[in-house]
């Protein structure tokens, strides 16, 4: 029998992953997109430990736990440093903007609106 | 003893999910960057607490001290809007006192049903780390030591063409 607290941490993984998903898809800015996709591997990090916890051979997951985790650093290392290179050479001027433009546009209209 | 994990584990899965909302929604990406450290922090707790403690010191310092810090200070030095920063320390610093408060006042209780936390062997951590994940291990290594001189290398590059 799976105690509740157990329960609960199941659904915050598939919850954290789906999240990461939605993030994906949602956000154009490329940073965003890689912030999703970190909390979408924490997400299934978490929900493939559980599983092996709940099946009971927790070995086999332990080891592609330890690669997910070495995979997941390098890649967001690699990839933050290849933004900063586009940042430095002028390929990427400002953060969000596209967001801020869009969120200014969505009160500009609510207060015509209004 | 049993409740009191429960309820450990309750508020860690609950607290788990608002993080996710938060660095997926929050406006400015150095919160937001912050935020994913900290469910880094507390996705190492929940492993700790499923059984995994060897996943859980590598979490948090191959991942949550190397790569994420790197990527919230990176996120840092770049050029935000600075209508992104409006309004949200006071409920973040008031959040964290909260939690903080909270896993003071759970701790005592702790103390007072008698329960104490068990010291980890760093020789019992290094022994398994060879006899299960030796191989493992070893890709991670060689895998971040590459990465970090490629990452290093392009940081440096300032865009140009090569």
């Amino acid at each position: 029998m799976i105690g509740i607290g157990y329960l609960f941490v199941f659904a915050a993984s598939v919850f954290a992953a789906s999240m990461g998903g939605f993030g994906v898809i949602m956000h154009r800015n490329p940073i965003r997109m890689l912030l999703s996709l970190e909390v979408s591997f924490n997400g299934f990090l978490l929900l493939l430990l559980w599983s092996s916890w709940a099946v009971g051979d927790p070995v086999m997951a332990s080891g592609l736990g330890l690669i997910g985790i070495g995979v997941s650093s390098a890649e967001l290392a690699l990839m933050v440093s290849i933004m900063m290179a586009l940042f430095k050479g002028g390929y990427i001027r400002r953060l969000d903007e596209e967001e801020l433009d869009q969120g200014e546009s969505s009160k500009g209209e609510a207060s015509t609106v209004g | 003893m049993s409740l009191l994990i429960e309820v450990l584990l309750t508020v860690g899965a609950l607290t788990f999910m608002l993080l996710s909302v938060l660095v997926v929604e929050h406006r400015s990406m150095i919160y937001s960057a912050l935020m994913l450290a900290f469910l880094g922090l507390l996705n190492a707790a929940l492993l700790y607490s499923l059984g995994f403690p060897l996943l859980a010191f590598v979490q948090i310092v191959i991942y949550v001290g190397a790569s994420v810090l790197f990527l919230a200070v990176s996120i840092s030095l770049l050029k935000e809007p600075p209508e992104a920063h409006t309004g949200m320390g006071k409920p973040v610093l008031a959040f964290v006192s909260l939690v903080a408060l909270g896993i003071a006042l759970l701790a005592s209780l702790a103390q007072g049903f008698g329960y104490s936390v068990k010291l980890v062997s760093y020789v019992l951590t290094a022994s398994r780390l060879v006899a299960h994940g030796g191989t493992a291990v070893l890709l991670i290594f060689v895998l971040l030591a590459v990465t970090m001189t490629v990452s290093v290398t392009v940081s440096t590059t300032r865009g140009e063409k090569a």
